[in-house]
Parts: structure tokens; C-alpha cells; sequence
């Protein structure tokens, strides 16, 4: 074993600089110095082994690989130059070294891979190398819209995997039967426009599984999407598509939950609503692009009691061709079954505003109604934020007055945030 | 059921908790300013911080600055109406787009240290296990040295390079396919 020499021949410097001489950096404990690294691209996290002795093998032990194609010089922009071929090619030559050289003793922290599947070959063996050394986080990001097949992962150890998250895999029809059966201590999974597939039941499964997301999925099997995960706290389901459903069972954890829908594309209006119901136990809900009838709570197909609900924050919902009274009555025969109901945040909901429109005549007088509209009785309900970005039309007022009348015992907060920033 | 529980965390809002620095100054902070410090939390949940939680291994320069982080970023977690704290996990809550935006400003100006201060920094937020201040010291030291050669980054943190000659080269040819 090499033994760091003493190094005071090589100090150079003034006694003045010599409290700045201090090498601070290399005193710093391995653990600490990995997490610095964690932050630099992968080729210079193995480029530090020059520094002195202290840092050769730093890098190997690092708990955090991430292979990124753009490290490279890889990016959308190359496809065209011809160069892609010899970027790709040194791009694998250090991916495959990394993955071999790398200490794998002890099990890894983190495996990234960002990467396009320029040679489908090369991306299985990374993946497969990647899961092998049994990560807590497994985060696979396909740089391309078209979905990538995963290599066959049956008989891989994922007994260390907290947290797992894949952007553009076709997840093929084992995936979800290896979430129930190789990840133990699975808490996290985030899906990104990937796309289950094959011809059987498409069943997630977890008793550890605590934060779901699913971002632009597609589920195009006919099968429904059938949850199952009584330890889930949140959930998060942002647009995609899901032909045959969605349907969470055992949602007795569930705490927060946010739901994304565009119109007759992510769920029908039906599924919508059964989603709805089975979101009893959460505290804090967002919903967006939700419409009057989903809402609606009318005698014949009630919606539960949400006993915990506190916050609810509305987004872009209640847009469709209904008259202002309607949603109002649609938005407080809700309000209706979320007695502990503090805060309601209605974000551009309503009615479309844009701030350049030309194409509406403008009124020029309002007349606000005051005979109609029942008071919703929502005790606990003290703060109505209304977000938006342009009153056009004046119908923010009327809107307003609306909802003051119908929750007199709500404060109402209005704020002007411009809606797409960039 | 559930009014009595928030008022139980509104009485432990309240609830003062005094930091003892290695030169032995005080700094009282709240219990929610102190617990972004998860060694603190769990000196809390054990019941043993009555008459100060000592920390012998932070000074009261580095502290106060800890202090002035974990003030900002703990009524971040709380939520602009400070009425959301009966909420366990407050990361799905929509928070304010103008207050990250202020949050990030504070981070950026925080940093503004030199290089020993900045160390102190990560050596504290390591020790106080403050993960939020550990990425943002590391992200820091990280940021300075990317797209540096090793020269450079010696020559910056006053790395010494003890290697001999036949080493570095040796060096350098197993891991040739990192030079590339």
C-alpha cells in the first residue's frame, strides 16, 4: 500500500498564504467529497484521479454513476453534422470502461443513464451493468420520443431499489409483475412517457411503494391500469392516456394527489370521477382541466366525504360551455363533501382568458345577479385564492361576487400571475 | 380530532430551542428553524435538548450563518400562510413562484463566501445533517472546479500533487478513455 509522503517540500508559498495554502478540499472525508462529485459530468469525476494519490481511486467508489450522452457532445443538434457516429463511439468507449472499472463492492447509490438508443446493443448492456450493481436509484432516460424496449431484466437483483425512474421505455409486459415481486423496499417510482404494454392485466402491486408518478403515459392494452399500494402518500397522474381506466385500490395512505387530465383524451369523464371517489383520504388535492359534469356531486351518483381534505387547488378546471351558474353549483356541490375544507385555490378556472383577445366584444356593463346561486355551507373554509391573468370581459368580478355570495364566510385572495412564463 | 392536533404543532411552532456553538455562544432559534437539522429533530424527538443542544464541532461564525439558512428555507417548507404546517410532506404544495425565485436569490447570495468559509459550511451542514445546505455547499465547489484540468483545480484549492511521474503516466494510461 502507497502511503501519502509528507508533502511540506512541495509548499511553496509565503507564511502569509499559508492559511489559505490549506488544501481544504482533499481533507474532506470520501462521503463528502463523492457528494461534489455527484454534481460534475461523469468524465470529470474520473479525470480528478490525477490530482494526487489522495484522489486516484476517488472516483471509483463514487455511490453516484451518470452516463449522459450530452457529456459527449450528443445532442439533437449533431444528428445532422454526420458526426454522431464518432461521438457515439467515445461515448461508449467510456461507458463501458466506467461500468468496468468502476469499484463495485458495495452497492451503488445511484445508476443514470441519459442516452438516445443510437445502438440498441450498447444501451441493454449499460442498463443490465447498471442494475447489477444493485442501485438504490435506478433512473433510465431515453433521450428520444420514440420508447425504448428494456433489455430482459427477470432474474436481476433490484433488492436495493428505493426509487426507480424511466422516461420513454416500453415497459413490456413483465414490468409490472417484477414491481410486485423484485422490489422489496421500492418507494418511489416516476414513469414518463412510457407506455405499458403486452396482452394481459397491467397490475402495479407495492406494500412500500410511497410516491407514484405517472407523467404522458399510454396504456393502449384494453386493459385497465389496476393500482394497488397501501402505503401510497402521494400520486401524481399527469396526462397521458389511458383507454380502459385507471383503477387505485387500497388508497388508505394517500395524502396528497394531483391530477392532470386533457379533454376526452386521458380518462372519460367516468373514470374520471371514479378516480375522484377513490381519492377519500387525501389532505391535499390539485386538480386540472377537470370539467362541470366530473364535478358535479347531483343525487344520484354521490362522491364520498374527503373527511381530511384541506387544501384544493383548481387548475384550468371547469372550462367547458356551461354557464358561470353552473359551475359555480358544480364547484359547491363539491365543496359540499370537504367539510374540513380550508383553503380553495382556483387557478384561470372558469372561463378562457387570454390577454391579446380582440376577438370577443367587450361589455361594457355588468349586471351581477343577485337572486340566484344557494349558499354552500363550508365551515371551515377560510381562504379563496383566485389566480389569474387577465380580466377580460369582466367576468373575473362577476366571478368574484359569485363566489362571495355563495361562501360568505371565505376571505377571497386575488392574484395576477402571468400564465405561461418563460 | 383534527383541530387539536394542529394546535399541539402551533404550541411546538412556538417552542424555543437554544443552539450551543464550540466558542460557547447561544443562538435561540424555533424548533422549526432547528429541525431542518435532522440530528437536531432527532435530539428533539428524544426529549434531550433542555438547557441547549451543545454543538462542539460548529463555531458561532459558521452556526449564525447555518442559523440565517435554516431560517429562510423553514418558512419555505412551511408554506407562505404558515396555516399549512399541519401537513407532513409540503414538497406537492404549490408554493409561490415569486418566493422560490426570492429563495434562490438568498442561495445565490449566501454563497458568497470565500473558500474556507464555504468548507466550514459543508463540514457543518454534514454534521447537522441539512441536506438542503449540503448540495448547495457541494453544488458550489463542484461548479468551480467543472470544465478545470487538474492543473487548474490544484492550483485553486492548493491541491498537492505528490504523484511521481511514472505514476501519473501509469495513471494515465488506465483510464486513457476518460482523456479522450
Amino acid at each position: 500500500m502507497m502511503q501519502p509522503e509528507p508533502t511540506t517540500k512541495c509548499i511553496r508559498v509565503s507564511s502569509l498564504d499559508a492559511v489559505s495554502a490549506v488544501d481544504r478540499f482533499s481533507a474532506l472525508p470520501d462521503g463528502l467529497i463523492h457528494t461534489v462529485l455527484s454534481f460534475l459530468p461523469a468524465p470529470e469525476v474520473v479525470r480528478t484521479c490525477l490530482l494526487s494519490r489522495r484522489w486516484r481511486s476517488l472516483w471509483r467508489s463514487a455511490p453516484c454513476i451518470n452516463l449522459d450522452e450530452r457529456d459527449f457532445g450528443i445532442s439533437i443538434m449533431i444528428i445532422r453534422d454526420g458526426t454522431l457516429e464518432e461521438k457515439w463511439a467515445r461515448f461508449e468507449d467510456f461507458a463501458t470502461n466506467l461500468l468496468l472499472f468502476h469499484d463495485n463492492t458495495s452497492s451503488l447509490g445511484e445508476f443514470r443513464l441519459s442516452s438516445r438508443a443510437y445502438n440498441q446493443r450498447h444501451v441493454d448492456r449499460w442498463i443490465r451493468r447498471g442494475i447489477e450493481y444493485c442501485p438504490s436509484v435506478l433512473n433510465i432516460q431515453i433521450l428520444e420520443h420514440h420508447r425504448f424496449k428494456l433489455p430482459p431484466v427477470v432474474g436481476l437483483n433490484f433488492h436495493h431499489l428505493k426509487m426507480l425512474c424511466l422516461h420513454s421505455v416500453d415497459l413490456g409486459s413483465h414490468f409490472a409483475g417484477l414491481l410486485c415481486s423484485a422490489c422489496p423496499v421500492m418507494e418511489d417510482l416516476k414513469l414518463g412517457n412510457c407506455e405499458f404494454s403486452g396482452n394481459s392485466s397491467q397490475v402495479i402491486t407495492s406494500r412500500t411503494l410511497k410516491k407514484l408518478e405517472l407523467e404522458c403515459c399510454l396504456n393502449k392494452t384494453g386493459y385497465p391500469l389496476v393500482i394497488t399500494a397501501p402505503s401510497l402518500a402521494y400520486l401524481c397522474l399527469c396526462y397521458g392516456c389511458y383507454e380502459a381506466g385507471i383503477s387505485l385500490c387500497k388508497m388508505d395512505s394517500l395524502v396528497g394527489a394531483e391530477i392532470y387530465v386533457t379533454e376526452y383524451e386521458t380518462l372519460s369523464q367516468q373514470t374520471e370521477r371514479e378516480l375522484l371517489c377513490s381519492l377519500y383520504n387525501v389532505t391535499s388535492l390539485k386538480l386540472m382541466g377537470f370539467e362541470v359534469e366530473v364535478m358535479l356531486n347531483d343525487e344520484s351518483d354521490k362522491f364520498p366525504v374527503f373527511p381530511n381534505m384541506r387544501t384544493l387547488d383548481l387548475h384550468s378546471c371547469f372550462l367547458d360551455e356551461y354557464e358561470l351558474y353552473d359551475k359555480l353549483e358544480a364547484l359547491g356541490s363539491f365543496l359540499q363533501s370537504a367539510p374540513c375544507l380550508e383553503k380553495l385555490i382556483l387557478q384561470y378556472c372558469m372561463f378562457y382568458s387570454f390577454s391579446d383577445s380582440e376577438w370577443e366584444i367587450e361589455r361594457k356593463s355588468i349586471t351581477l345577479h343577485r337572486q340566484y346561486g344557494k349558499t354552500f355551507q363550508c365551515q371551515k373554509l377560510k381562504l379563496i385564492e383566485v389566480i389569474y391573468d387577465h380580466d377580460h370581459d369582466h367576468r373575473l368580478i362577476e366571478l368574484l361576487w359569485s363566489l362571495g355570495r355563495r361562501l360568505p364566510e371565505a376571505s377571497i385572495k386575488l392574484k395576477k400571475i402571468k400564465r405561461f412564463l418563460t | 380530532m383534527a383541530s387539536a392536533g394542529s394546535g399541539d404543532e402551533k404550541a411546538a411552532a412556538a417552542a424555543m430551542i437554544t443552539l450551543i456553538s464550540s466558542d460557547n455562544e447561544k443562538f435561540e432559534v424555533t424548533e422549526a428553524t432547528a429541525t431542518l437539522s435532522q440530528t437536531i429533530r432527532h435530539m428533539i424527538e428524544d426529549g434531550c435538548t433542555d438547557g441547549g443542544v451543545p454543538l462542539p464541532n460548529v463555531t458561532s461564525k459558521i452556526l449564525a450563518r447555518v442559523i440565517e439558512y435554516c431560517k429562510k428555507h423553514a418558512t419555505a417548507a412551511a408554506g407562505e400562510e404558515g396555516s399549512s404546517s399541519s401537513f407532513s410532506d409540503a414538497a406537492f404544495l404549490e408554493v409561490d413562484r415569486a418566493f422560490l425565485e426570492e429563495l434562490e436569490e438568498f442561495d445565490d447570495a449566501f454563497l458568497e463566501v470565500d473558500r474556507a468559509t464555504l468548507f466550514d459550511l459543508i463540514l457543518a451542514a454534514n454534521y447537522l445533517d441539512i441536506k438542503g445546505l449540503l448540495n448547495l455547499t457541494c453544488q458550489k465547489v463542484a461548479d468551480s472546479v467543472k470544465g478545470k484540468t487538474p492543473e487548474q483545480i490544484r492550483e485553486m484549492y492548493n491541491i498537492v500533487n505528490d504523484l511521481t511521474p511514472e505514476e501519473e503516466a501509469e495513471i494515465r494510461r488506465e483510464t486513457q478513455w476518460a482523456f479522450e
